[in-house]
């Protein structure tokens, strides 16, 4: 199995918290769909298609990097993070722009129900981003420090793996509240 | 030699000790969920003079609780120290964070004791129990400053004979995120995020609550390993 079996762990009991985030936002969507249809119609899906071009783009590369892990390249990986990391901090970036615009129109945490979800969900998503940012930051210095050799892929995969499971939350959340419509 | 692993096991089994006893405190107040934010003064003040005794004695309950923690914690340092290369940095962080934490807890207690003792004046009882909960719920956050160096520990011990198993890293490092859930609390008076919606209690509490039970076992069980190293090693080592 690559990675560790901790790293699963912790990435499926992560889901389980999303999972449970989800289904809370789709019981009260079900409670009241035209409130979270008025909400959806103001979001910009301009912002919601870039991150997840964004993440997607960072996710490529950690594989590639993973992949070219097996072949000991280490300059080639360490360029690849370096665009996993890039794609984080824009996506960071492009997060704080959306919220300074719903926040200029008048959208807040408190405004109504589906920008209650709206801004919980992506914030705890965001710090999810931080984190996974952190972790390929370590990954980086790792390997400045020590080389590709020894237990590094193995580090790398686990890291990987946290990097992935930021990218599928998004996966999840972007439909769920930019497009979904019921 | 011998009385050392027995102090050692003495304070590891305070761990079950305390999850007992917190649990059926808090189960004996009767906040299960936690009052409905949306409630006025009077139904507030009115729970609390109908269940008066049952609260006081669950507060009481859940302070004896606290009387274990400083073992327990200490039993989880002194482990710490037994891995291969901790930073004692993190070891440091470890003890400041639990010690603050358990006075942080105390002082929780302390507030919800008020908010029964004179429960005639309706106002002062929503507020008092407003800001147990707050301080209950919200800085529960005030726990992961506890499970961050406990995980990063874990996870620089490179020896094979682990002392803590790596799973119980990423557990901790789970269980951070986790209880974040109860960060929004002050923002809602409904819905899942509110101090009795799913996320600021139900998630937030019961992760908070599982991590005594399951670090008890993680801790008794390296207790006996580390007992079990000691006992075939010469009588100089006395470590634990």
């Amino acid at each position: 199995m690559p990675a560790e079996l901790g790293v699963w762990l912790f990435v499926l009991g992560d889901m389980v918290l999303f999972a449970i985030l989800f289904l809370a936002y789709a019981h009260d969507y079900a409670a009241d769909p035209g409130l979270f249809r008025r909400g959806q119609a103001q979001l910009s899906q301009f912002f919601g298609v870039t991150n997840t071009l964004l993440l997607l783009i960072g996710s490529f590369a950690v594989a590639l990097a993973v992949n070219e892990a097996r072949g000991r390249g280490r300059k080639r990986i360490e360029y690849l993070l370096y665009v996993a990391i890039g794609t984080g901090l824009l996506f960071l970036a492009n997060k704080a722009i959306e919220y300074t615009h719903e926040i200029s129109v008048g959208n807040t945490m408190m405004s109504d129900q589906f920008f209650m979800y709206y801004y919980t969900l992506t914030m705890v998503h965001l710090m999810h981003v931080s984190v996974g940012i952190g972790v390929l930051v370590f990954l980086v210095v790792t390997l400045r420090a020590k080389g590709a050799a020894g237990r590094f892929s193995n580090k790398l995969e686990s890291g990987g793996l946290i990097w992935h499971m930021v990218d599928l939350l998004w996966i999840a959340l972007f439909p769920l509240l930019y497009l979904i419509r019921i | 030699m011998t009385i050392n692993t027995n102090y050692m096991k003495l304070c590891a089994a305070c761990g079950p000790i305390l999850t007992v006893l917190w649990l059926a405190g808090f189960v004996t107040t009767g906040f299960i969920p936690a009052l409905d934010p949306m409630w006025s003064a009077e139904q507030v003040a009115q729970f609390y003079t109908q269940n008066i005794t049952s609260i006081r004695v669950g507060i009481v309950v859940m302070l004896l609780a606290l009387a274990f923690y400083a073992p327990f914690y200490s039993a989880i340092t002194i482990q710490m120290f037994r891995m291969k290369n901790p930073s004692p940095v993190m070891i440091a962080w470890f003890v400041i964070a639990s010690a603050a934490f358990m006075c942080y807890l105390f002082y929780c207690y302390e507030i919800w004791a008020v908010a029964t003792y004179r429960p005639e004046n309706a106002a002062a009882v929503q507020m008092f129990n407003d800001l147990v909960w707050i301080s209950y719920l919200w800085p529960v956050t005030f726990a992961p400053a506890t499970y961050i160096p406990l995980a990063l520990s874990i996870l620089i011990d490179d020896r094979n004979a682990e002392v803590f198993p790596r799973w119980y890293a990423f557990y901790n490092l789970w269980s951070v995120l986790l209880a974040l859930t109860g960060t929004f609390v002050i923002f809602f008076k409904s819905g899942p995020f509110a101090m009795n919606g799913i996320f600021a209690y139900w998630v937030n509490l019961v992760v908070f609550f599982i991590w005594y039970p399951i670090t008890s076992v993680v801790l008794i069980r390296s207790v006996n390993r580390s007992s079990q190293v000691l006992a075939r090693t010469p009588q100089k080592t006395v470590t634990a």
